[in-house]
């Protein structure tokens, strides 16, 4: 899925919005004397400058170094396997996917216990060695300084990886054959040259916004790789705020966090041109929607009002009975003979989705309502107060709101992101050819809307949920892993104290947490549909 | 004055093309064409949609995708050198520096993502390495082929471009490598029809201007008199009728050339219905 069109100014709405989160946090989680203003100028028992800012540097230095590993390997092992035809490059870009439905925390410890079990070493062997002073010296500062960040930059690199690589794959495939191929080779220009000066140049419009996406998520996945790993980040300090609920400490990294993301979005702005932003407009204003029949509509529409009740009656945390009750019962219900860990599982793991799944739930409600108010303003005027919803899609808003710790800040957070692309889903169909043709008919505004707009945002909408379900089940589980409990996460968390005598307390949920995922992925794309073949070759719009 | 040569610039024999497709017979897209192009000389490739003239235009520079074309002739040679058995890094020398090309569909031509500049200093920098001043010749070119404020033009984009202006960008992509044959297959079909005139009228003066050779593939019978000096007219992958421009169209002999002809609406005549060509009489003629 490609990312929302950036926002104009973004680094600056990034700011702006993370800061208004991080004293809205402080306000209300605070203590009763909280101070926004004291927050903002360091005045709550943690000292910015001093405390975060070196923090914050090092965490920013770890994902920029992941990103640029990510990055570099990702599109080189794409190139090569765009050009291995359809089955190939379709097989690694599953792989990929499934990579980045790995929670990044079971990825950290599987890469320590590679590390460090295999050689049945103690874990501290981790830590480089530091020789007396007298018999320091220079190579080994940098040998310790090298192994410091290899480990765990390769480590957040690797779960960064596995997504960067699927979308390259998908978007060099889309853009090869290259339509002005002909025209290239008429100019006497060599194969490599169209792949280096042309290909890639079109295919980098694309792939920046999504660079600039996994950069937010690897910012979040930081948390959990300097938490694993002791690192003395900014990621490490949250996860220690998180663990302890101490709220300075939260609102402290939720306000040095949006100075982070602005800077990881002010750095992906260096690499925008003008002609990029064209493109990449061109290409998130393109609809996948076709012309429904009646019967679509009324199934799309029965699809809206079970989703709309489900979201009222579902409750985002499972009642009590469900954890004394439903969850032995599940667990007695599988066969005995089934492997001990997924026997467990199998019920966490549907404990987790039915989190997801309600919350997304939610969302979905959300979405519509804001989203048609959203493109109904937009059409009377451009308003600017609305642009925020581009600016909170925007936003690594899943941790944002996990941090918050509520589901339900959680739902409405991404129901706004979801509103946003609900907006340029409607404008972009009222715009489109066939509507206006049915206007020009005389059809009446409801006819027009019951033919071709709310199918398609109906499916649109549904192929969105499905896909959120998977990436909020993500992120659950991130969370959860920061305390013991009855989930995926919890379960990480419980195991990681014996992670090197028992893997599989680790890789068990980690797998299902990623089958989950990737399931809820896979789903999402199937009711989306293939690509309109007018996204193969994005034509620039003139604004 | 453009001096006389007598070698051809292009010398063409028995050039038959195919394309294969798996468990199907191969189509024959051009048969036994042959023709000859002296410097300086511009020549007319006329037929409708699949007569086989583009085909021909891109096995010129062998930039047809081999397979499922596949390309035969007793004689293809460009000032002499054998296209057909030249290799792949010899033939680049050739494509933009000997031979070059301005397609119908300028924004399938143009990456919409590099500016003007960057796209016509590629073309530069390749054929032309002893340009030092890369901007200089851009802009003198840019004015060459009548784009307005060249300078300011420099660093647009193809999409900040009229349709007129991105085929005039193509032309001077085209010629700022000096070619001595410009290939124009179908340069004025995406444009309106006052913006086709201005386009044949640049690559006339241009051809007057440098003395290259054109060949110009189009289906329009009514744009080729102002630029061709002879004429060649295809019809299903073969050659019906050639000869001087003024000669063919005062007096075709060839029932298809007068087909075409006919269809060529003409201002200021009543006619009931446009003209359709008679494809099963024309069969049945050949």
């Amino acid at each position: 899925m490609s990312p929302p069109a950036q926002p104009s100014h973004a680094a600056l709405r990034t700011l702006v919005l993370g800061t208004i989160a991080a004293a809205l946090w402080w306000q209300w989680r605070g203590p009763s004397d909280a101070s926004a203003w004291a927050l903002l100028t360091g005045h709550i028992g943690v000292d910015l400058w001093q405390d975060l800012a070196p923090r914050a540097l090092h965490s920013l230095a770890l994902v920029l170094g992941s990103m640029a590993v990510a990055t570099t390997s990702g599109l080189a092992l794409a190139m090569i396997v765009a050009r291995c035809g359809r089955v190939i490059s379709g097989a690694v870009s599953v792989l990929g996917q499934a990579l980045g439905a790995m929670p990044v925390i079971g990825i950290a410890w599987s890469c320590i216990v590679w590390l460090v079990n295999d050689q049945k070493l103690p874990i501290e062997s981790l830590i480089p060695y530091t020789p007396p002073p007298e018999r320091d010296a220079w190579e080994l500062q940098w040998g310790r300084t090298l192994w410091a960040w290899l480990v765990p930059m390769s480590t957040l690199a690797l779960a960064l990886f596995g997504p960067w690589l699927s979308t390259c794959v998908t978007v060099l495939n889309r853009l090869w054959p290259l339509p002005i191929e002909g025209g290239l080779r008429a100019k006497g220009l060599s194969p490599s040259s169209i792949a280096w000066s042309h290909w890639l140049p079109l295919a980098w419009a694309e792939l920046r916004g999504r660079w600039l996406h996994l950069s937010l998520a690897g910012m979040g996945y930081a948390v959990w790789v300097e938490d694993v790993f002791g690192l003395p980040g900014w990621g490490a300090f949250l996860a220690r705020g998180l663990k302890q609920g101490d709220a300075g400490d939260i609102a402290s990294a939720l306000y040095v966090g949006a100075w982070l993301a602005a800077a990881l979005t002010f750095a992906a702005g260096l690499f925008r041109s003008r002609s990029h932003r064209h493109v990449l407009d061109a290409t998130a204003a393109v609809v996948k929607a076709e012309p429904r029949s009646f019967a679509g509509t009324m199934a799309a529409l029965a699809a809206l009002a079970l989703t709309l009740i489900g979201a009222l009656c579902l409750p985002t945390t499972p009642a009590v009975w469900v954890t004394d009750w439903l969850l032995p019962w599940l667990t007695g219900m599988l066969p005995t003979g089934w492997h001990e860990p997924v026997r467990t599982l199998v019920p966490v793991f549907l404990l987790d989705a039915h989190q997801a799944g309600a919350i997304v739930l939610r969302a979905a409600l959300i979405v519509p309502i804001v989203g048609t108010m959203s493109a109904l303003l937009r059409q009377v005027r451009a308003l600017p107060q609305l642009r925020v919803l581009d600016g909170i899609a925007w936003q690594p808003l899943l941790m944002m709101a996990a941090v918050g710790g509520s589901p339900r800040m959680m739902a409405l957070l991404l129901g706004l992101a979801g509103a946003s692309r609900w907006r340029d889903w409607a404008l972009a169909l009222h715009a489109a050819d066939y509507t206006r043709a049915d206007k020009v008919l005389g059809r009446t505004r409801l006819r027009r809307w019951l033919a071709h707009i709310g199918p398609s945002m109906l499916l649109g909408l549904a192929a969105w949920s499905l896909r959120m379900v998977g990436t909020v089940l993500l992120w659950i589980v991130l969370i959860d892993s920061l305390h013991e409990g009855p989930s995926l996460g919890g379960r990480i968390a419980a195991a990681r104290a014996t992670v090197l005598a028992d893997f599989g307390g680790v890789l068990w949920p980690t797998l299902f947490a990623a089958l989950g995922t990737l399931l809820f992925h896979t789903l999402g794309r199937v009711v989306e549909g293939p690509h309109d073949s007018s996204l193969k070759f994005p034509r620039p719009r003139l604004r | 004055m453009i001096p006389m040569q007598t070698t051809p610039l292009l010398h063409i024999r028995d050039l038959n093309i195919e394309f294969s497709r798996y468990g199907a017979e191969p189509t024959k897209a051009v048969q036994g064409l042959s023709l000859d192009l002296m410097p300086g000389e511009s020549m007319a490739i006329v037929g409708e949609s699949g007569s086989g003239k583009s085909a021909t235009a891109l096995a010129l520079a062998r930039l047809l995708p081999v397979p499922p074309a596949s390309i035969r002739a007793e004689k293809l040679a460009i000032n002499g050198k054998d296209i057909l058995h030249l290799s792949e890094k010899e033939l680049r020398k050739v494509r933009g520096k000997e031979i070059a090309y301005v397609f119908q569909e300028p924004s399938t031509s143009l990456n919409p993502v590099l500016t003007v500049r960057t796209q016509m200093a590629e073309s530069l920098r390749l054929h032309r390495p002893e340009v030092t001043d890369i901007d200089a010749e851009i802009i003198a070119w840019l004015d060459k082929v009548g784009i307005t404020d060249p300078a300011k033009r420099l660093h647009a984009y193809a999409h900040e471009l009229s349709g007129g202006m991105q085929q005039r960008v193509m032309i001077a992509m085209a010629l700022c490598t000096h070619p001595r044959l410009l290939i124009a297959d179908e340069p004025t079909t995406a444009l309106d029809v006052t913006i086709q005139k201005q386009i044949i009228d640049l690559l006339a003066q241009l051809r007057r201007d440098l003395g290259m050779s054109i060949i110009l593939i189009t289906h329009n019978f009514g744009i080729i008199r102002d630029i061709a000096d002879k004429v060649v007219v295809m019809f299903r992958g073969k050659v019906v009728e050639t000869g001087p421009v003024e000669e063919v169209l005062r007096n075709p002999q060839h029932p298809y050339t007068k087909a075409l002809l006919a269809c060529v609406p003409r201002m200021g005549a009543k006619q009931a219905r446009l003209h359709a060509i008679d494809h099963a009489a024309l069969e049945a003629a050949l």
